[in-house]
């Protein structure tokens, strides 16, 4: 008899036991030192070595096992205990390495991020083809971000230096967070607002359809720096001979520029799918709706939206999520958000500064992404899941 | 009534109707017929404004078209075209409500519509209603069709090759259910095709055109036996008196069948002393009148008894003539069963029958 394997279970299992061979957190005296590496069994507090080493190996048992509803839920368990048993670790060897050292701070290492990896992939593996409701699914996709978020509430984070950084910067954190939402979200709402009416322009008179997209795809092609670059001296220009623009906050530095630059980069993925959201109704759909009787504005209610709009809406996705790492490089130009404590932690040498402005980099994009998949699962007519799942 | 009133339409110098002058009579299916480009869909869509004519009036029942607001002008006719453009988004059920929601009908009139309407194209309401479009087979959808353009009740029907993209088999049963639900509803019926049989077993009246103009517009059996022109001739094909058949239904000439219940075989064959007239075939029918198998008399005797099934031998009472002949000859009989829907023999079609038919009006 052949032995069948789940692959993802088994390859979250093998990383999470390749993980525990590497340094779990550094150990520094202060903000910029180098640190000293710890394995997870040589962490001074925190849950045995045995526990994780258990957990990955039942995982990974699990994986050759045949796949009954009692096996998947159990390795629904294991990973969520998992991943709570790395941020334990690190939380309370955190704290008593710490104490002693009046700037000591902790940062996570290899072993930890790796054991990360290992806890997603182990999680995935558990929701692979497993009848759990949507619903469900959901909440334990985000369990493990409650926990974190709980650990870090009550404290027990503060020995992280990323945590540090972010207690000596909150209000600006914020302010930063808010500028990264602004920049990225009007762009986005700017570019669908330019965006959709091309794509419609570009479907409906055909001999457009070349110059639009041949000049969204060129705007596409060109790195974002560049075009931020290019931003810089025209703004600059139009800001010293009209004083009413540079009262208005146009510059050739700062938010200006960066907002028409990640405008520009959000048309594609819009202007792209208003054009094949239009192109996937039938003609003869069209046709027969004008031949019963529609009024242009019943044929948008009943034909046109539900068929275009959710795939617009996947575009839109898309062009969020790039919009959101544009931003990030935006702050090169002065732009703000929360690329600025990116490039500072560059610039001082502070990795753990980086962190704390990717960290949230990643968490929006991931909870954008997972919004505009929601809204558009939910927008889909149930004849047009197949065309366009997930 | 439909009234073509020298009516033109030029598309930058293409003339794709060329001053067209007609009158449809109500309750009667017309048929537009001819090569592909010859302004048979042009012609249909300038009856629901779809396409508005250069020149020249349409009436509907004696109302110029160009006077009714368009929406309201299409709400009252059916409209069937070739890819069907169902909503693929909707259920069955919202499909075929589409035009009673236009017309503000309340979703459980629509519900109660839809269901009547999928009764009468013979798709089980149950199982079809919350059916979408992509599950649907060609023909499935085809009926699905119909079934919409029909629901608001309309007088007027529009179909433009409506069953041009089933499979032949399919497409001669979506015609003769046709056939038989307009016999029903009576709708003023405008069929497109290009497909000459379709045309000679639907028509009650068949407008052949060419070049965006009118050759010939007569009823089938005229079409067929007095060809205006070479034109006429040569569209119509060599096999004139074969495709003649198709204007018949077995209807039209059935006789009564000569039927023994099973039961009553003695020893496997009928009583020796039972006398049939006619070709001298006996059906042998279950006791659901489904015929079973086929019994022959000559020179005083019964043959062997042939078992037979009804489905695959027998023709329909709205099956055409042309139907009859080719299973006729396909099994060397004399006679074929006539079935009711529920396979129920109700009589018989005989050879000499169609060769009568061919031979009273000098064709073959
Ligand atoms: N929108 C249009 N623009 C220009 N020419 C057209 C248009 N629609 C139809 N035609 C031309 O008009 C003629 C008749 O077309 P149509 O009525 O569709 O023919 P059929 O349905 O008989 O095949 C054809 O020569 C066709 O090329
Ligand atoms: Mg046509």
């Amino acid at each position: 008899m052949r032995l069948a394997c789940e692959k993802t279970t088994a390859l979250g299992a093998i990383i999470g036991l390749g993980a525990l061979s590497m340094p779990f957190l550094l150990m520094k005296e202060n903000r910029v030192a180098l640190g000293e590496p710890y394995l997870y069994h040589s962490l001074p507090q925190g849950p045995h070595v045995l526990l994780p080493l258990t957990l990955l190996v039942l995982s990974l048992a699990a994986a050759f096992l045949p796949q009954r509803s009692a096996v998947r839920a159990g390795k629904i368990v294991l990973g969520q205990l998992y991943l709570a048993v790395m941020l334990t670790a690190l939380s309370l060897a955190g704290a008593v390495l710490v104490a002693p050292e009046a700037f000591g701070r902790v940062s996570p290492s290899s072993g930890f991020w790796l054991a990360i990896l290992a806890a997603y992939i182990l999680i995935q593996g558990s929701l692979k083809n497993a009848q759990v409701r949507y619903s469900l699914r959901v909440l334990i996709g985000v369990l493990p971000l409650i926990f974190a978020g709980g650990l870090f509430l009550a404290g027990l984070l503060d020995s992280l230096a990323v945590v540090m950084e972010f207690a000596n910067r909150q209000a600006r954190f914020m302010s930063e967070l808010t500028t990264h939402l602004y920049i990225s979200l009007t762009a986005v709402g700017l570019a669908t607002l330019v965006g959709v009416p091309l794509g419609v322009l570009a479907w409906k008179r055909r001999h457009l359809e070349k110059p639009v997209f041949g000049g969204v795809n060129g705007l596409q092609t060109i790195p974002s720096l560049a075009l931020f670059g290019l931003m810089i001296a025209p703004l600059a220009y139009l800001s010293r001979q009209f004083p009413v623009l540079r009262e208005l906050g146009v510059r050739g530095i700062g938010n200006a520029p960066a907002l028409i630059a990640i405008t520009l980069y959000a048309l594609l993925p819009i202007t792209r799918n208003a054009y094949t959201g239009l192109a996937a109704i039938e003609t003869g759909v069209i046709d027969s709706g004008r031949g019963m009787g529609m009024t242009r504005t019943e044929l948008m209610r009943y034909v046109e939206v539900p068929i275009a709009l959710p795939i617009i809406l996947s575009g839109v996705r898309v062009s969020t999520v790039q919009a959101i790492g544009n931003t990030a490089v935006a702050a090169l130009i002065g732009a703000g958000g929360l690329g600025a404590f990116v490039f500072q932690g560059l610039g001082q040498g502070a990795p753990d500064l980086i962190v704390m402005g990717v960290l949230p980099i990643i968490a929006l994009s991931v909870f954008m992404d997972r919004g505009f998949a929601v809204l558009i699962a939910v927008l889909t007519p149930p004849g047009q899941k197949d065309v366009h799942s997930d | 009534m439909i009234e073509f009133e020298h009516v033109v339409k030029d598309y930058n110098g293409i003339t794709a109707v060329d001053d067209i002058s007609l009158e449809l009579s109500a309750g009667k299916i017309c048929v537009f017929i001819g090569p592909s480009g010859c302004g048979k869909t042009t012609s249909l869509r300038l009856i629901n404004r779809m396409i508005e004519p250069s020149s020249g009036t349409i009436r509907l029942d004696g109302t110029p078209v160009s006077k009714i607001k368009a929406e309201q002008l299409r709400r009252g006719i059916g409209y069937v075209i070739q890819s069907v453009g169902l909503l693929p988004h909707m259920s069955v059920r919202e499909n075929i409500g589409i035009v009673p929601r236009l017309l503000g009908w309340d979703r459980n009139k629509r519900a109660k519509r839809a269901d009547e309407l999928l009764e009468l194209i013979g798709l089980a309401p149950a199982a079809y209603r919350d059916k979408l479009p992509h599950e649907l087979s060609g023909g499935e959808a085809q009926r699905v069709g119909v079934a919409r353009a029909l629901a608001a009740d309309p007088p007027v029907l529009l179909m433009d090759e409506p069953f041009g993209a089933v499979d032949p088999l399919g497409r001669e049963a979506l015609q003769r259910e046709f056939l038989s639900l307009n016999r029903e509803l009576k709708k003023t019926v405008v069929f497109v095709t290009h497909d000459l049989d379709e045309a000679i077993r639907l028509g009650d009246r068949i407008v052949l055109m060419r070049d965006g103009k009118i050759v010939q517009d007569d009823i089938p059996e005229r079409i067929l036996g007095t060809p205006h022109n070479e034109f006429v001739r040569e569209f119509i094909g060599a096999d004139r008196a074969l495709k003649r058949l198709s204007c018949f239904t077995v209807e039209s000439c059935m006789h009564q069948a000569a039927v023994l219940e099973q039961a009553l075989l003695e020893d496997g064959k009928p009583p020796a002393d039972l006398e049939v007239n006619g070709t001298g075939t006996l059906w042998i029918v279950d006791a659901g009148a489904v015929p079973v198998g086929m019994c022959r008399r000559s020179d005083g005797k019964w043959g062997d008894v042939r078992d037979v099934r009804a489905e695959e031998l027998g023709v329909k009472t709205l099956s055409s003539l042309r139907d009859a002949l080719s299973r006729l000859l396909g099994r060397g009989l004399k006679a074929v069963p006539v079935l009711s829907d529920g396979n129920r023999l109700v009589g018989e079609v005989r050879l000499t029958d169609i060769e009568a038919v061919n031979q009273s009006d000098g064709y073959v």
